[in-house]
């Protein structure tokens, strides 16, 4: 029988791995075929939809439908199916080009330290695979991405190669808390992103329009659509509004076919000689559990029972606070320097490390600010031209503080298939039991302290910290890479230790998350894939 | 396309003549536009004319016309609904009938009070030029 999609290499899911797989696979002339549940999204209607949203989150400018179902951050249990204790906060997006429509752009490495945290700190597990080892595939990232920084700066993390354009430069904000640090023993450093500082590959330099989450409107900021062109220009077929349902094995073990359903609840078989997954943290490990068979009883690439298992993010901390002097934030990217001094340590023997991120948006994260502001001044007694000023005042010194902490991988943080509740394809919602956990809770108390002495620094008149955490958007461990398929999932290549011809792509497969946005790596660790998938490709 | 001006659609949350609006015994928008003005302390030519149409409506019909035509003969006579409208303009949110609605993003007056900084999806001026203080 023959199937509806032949090609040499199917890749489900078109976020920045798998269209960056896609690119480099077709461009060597490999024959390509995307699956993706979401459809294209128009970027002029993404930005409307925000700006005409009441309630204004990451997700605020795309539109989940019942074709395509995704998480939105004001509603922890809108999609996920949570039975705690603590509730998972981080989302993505099912659309063309993935969750980097509404990413902030940050392009951290992770530092060497980060690949041996069992060894060097006695937690969680080591990588497979060494800082030394990914270190050109980052330099290779850095190219693909498009990332602007300060490359004399290397944060920690050696480089062998400069960024393909300068920084972005920090915000008036950043810049006075960095003369208010002076001395102090931190230092606010500027952040490599994704975003141009001049124009570059047909696409223009930022202009600040300060909407980098949800959507940059002018795409100053990477976004995975750019290898998603690349692809189809090199003879990729994307297929939109097809949803990857489930994968079949031959009798000795290789992935067979990909079942999948389109919008139209038609059905569809797609067959390749490799087969990738690269759907994000949650719908990769939900594909592979619901394509249990006779064969497969606990799912496929799931010998380890590790899949889903090991969900991490990097839970943050704030901390808002108003300087006695101006800062004019509501200004720029949305974040463009931060403070990396407590992201390794030996420290981290008794707490999470974590990385100061530094906000240009003001209170809009906390609070809303700054349209929540009219109604607290009003409480206030507020009016008229008093009411204005006050609001200017108070605007022009907000200041704002993430710390984004390490997690370490557990095992009873899990995604699993519900048991009753399914989408429209039949396939079970995802359920996540999830717990922030003492090293992170102990990153908390140490964030928080550190926060205190920098808002000392800068002078503030006012100051209040989060008691509650707040998802990063960075959804990771659930298909962990290991050097022992009887503890992980896939190895150092992204090849599944079960199915010779099955590579996982993502976060899902960092078995620790360090404190670095992890855009940066899953996209050094796709590039170092390419090689193998070719010659799984050649093998036969 | 850099910037894209806020355009009142007739999708999801917000409507400007919605089927509920014809039924309430709406108070004229001038006098309303006038009370704005005078709650603001801005001249009513500085208001939007298509956003205070919108709040009217909201307001109208979620704190009901009764209670907006006696705001707009004492304009002293309740403190809350003032506070409603003020906030409206400022933020570009208001309680409609079925909670809160979007009246207006760029136009939003919070937008000119923070004369600093720009809404977001807007483009704010030349690469870099958040490095420096805004300039006057």
């Amino acid at each position: 029988m023959s199937a509806d999609i032949e090609a040499d290499v199917v890749i489900v899911g078109s976020g920045v791995s798998g269209a960056l797989m896609a690119a480099k696979l077709a461009e060597a002339g490999v024959k390509v075929a995307i699956l993706e549940a979401g459809a294209e999204v128009d970027r002029a209607d993404a930005v409307d939809r925000y700006m005409n949203a009441l309630i204004k989150v990451p997700e605020s400018a795309y539109e989940p439908t019942p074709e395509a179902p995704f998480p939105m951050s004001h509603l922890p249990d809108g999609w996920y199916r949570q039975t705690g204790p603590d509730k998972f906060g981080s989302t993505y997006l099912k659309v063309a080009g993935g969750t980097t429509w509404h990413w902030l752009g940050t392009c951290l490495r992770l530092l060497p330290a980060d690949f041996e945290l069992k060894s060097r700190y006695g937690h969680g597990v080591d990588w497979p695979i060494s800082y030394k080892e990914l270190e050109p595939f980052y330099t290779a990232a850095d190219q693909e991405l498009a990332v602007s920084g300060l490359s004399s700066d290397d944060l920690g993390a050696p480089r062998s190669g400069d960024f393909p354009m300068g920084p972005i430069s920090p915000s008036y904000l950043d810049r006075t808390l960095g003369k208010a640090l002076d001395g102090s023993g931190m230092t606010v450093r500027s952040t490599p992103q994704a975003r141009n500082s001049v124009d570059h590959e047909d696409r223009p330099a930022c202009c600040g329009n300060s909407s980098c989450i949800p959507c940059c409107p002018i795409q100053a900021k990477y976004d995975a659509t750019v290898h998603l062109e690349r692809a189809k220009a090199a003879g990729a077929t994307l297929y939109t509004r097809s949803t990857a349902v489930r994968l079949t094995t031959d009798h000795h073990g290789r992935i067979k076919e990909v079942h999948f359903t389109r919008w139209d609840k038609s059905s569809g078989v797609a067959r390749g000689k490799v087969v990738i997954v690269a759907c994000h943290g949650i719908e990769t490990p939900r594909l592979l559990l619901n394509s249990a068979s006779e064969r497969h009883p606990k799912g496929i690439a799931n010998n380890s029972d590790q899949v889903g298992r090991n969900l991490m993010d990097h839970p943050c901390k704030l901390s808002w606070a108003l300087a006695k002097e101006p800062l004019y934030p509501f200004r720029g990217p949305l974040s463009t320097s931060g403070i990396h001094d407590f992201c390794d340590g030996p420290s981290r023997k008794d707490h999470g490390a974590y990385r100061i991120e530094i906000g240009n948006d003001g209170w809009a994260w906390p609070t809303g600010a700054p349209q929540s502001m009219a109604a607290d001044l009003l409480a206030k007694g507020l009016r008229g031209k008093a009411l204005d000023a006050a609001m200017r005042d108070q605007a022009m010194r907000q200041i704002r503080l993430t710390s984004l902490t390490e997690q370490l991988p557990d095992p009873a943080n899990r995604m699993t298939l519900h048991a009753t509740d399914k989408d429209m394809y039949g396939v079970p919602l995802p359920q996540i039991a999830y717990r922030v956990g003492d090293y992170v809770h102990d990153a908390f108390a140490a964030a928080e302290k550190s926060h205190d002495a920098i808002l000392d620094h800068l002078g503030v008149t006012e100051r209040h910290h989060s008691p509650d955490h707040f998802g990063a958007g960075h959804i990771m461990g659930t298909v962990r890479m290991g050097a022992d398929a009887k503890t992980s999932v896939v190895d150092k290549d992204l090849r599944s230790h079960d199915h010779p011809n099955l590579f996982l792509l993502g976060s899902g497969t960092f078995p620790t998350g360090g404190t670095s946005n992890p855009t940066l790596t899953i996209a050094a660790l796709t590039l170092r894939a390419v090689d193998a998938v070719k010659a799984t490709l050649k093998a036969g | 396309m850099l910037t894209r001006r806020f355009v009142l659609t007739a999708a999801g949350t917000i409507a400007l003549t919605p089927a509920w609006a014809a039924r309430a015994a709406e108070p004229a928008l001038s006098q309303f536009m006038s009370l704005s003005a005078s709650l603001l302390e801005r001249p009513e030519a500085a208001l939007s004319g298509d956003m205070g149409k919108a709040m009217l409506s909201s307001l109208t019909a979620s704190a009901g016309a009764d209670r907006m035509t006696a705001l707009l003969a004492n304009p002293a006579s309740d403190a809350d609904l003032a506070n409603q409208i003020i906030s409206g303009w400022l933020s570009g949110i208001v309680k409609g009938p079925d909670g809160e609605t979007v009246i207006g993003y760029e136009d939003a007056l919070m937008w000119q009070v923070l004369d600093f900084a720009h809404a977001p999806g807007v483009c704010g001026g030349a690469t870099n030029y958040w490095a420096d203080a805004p300039a006057g």
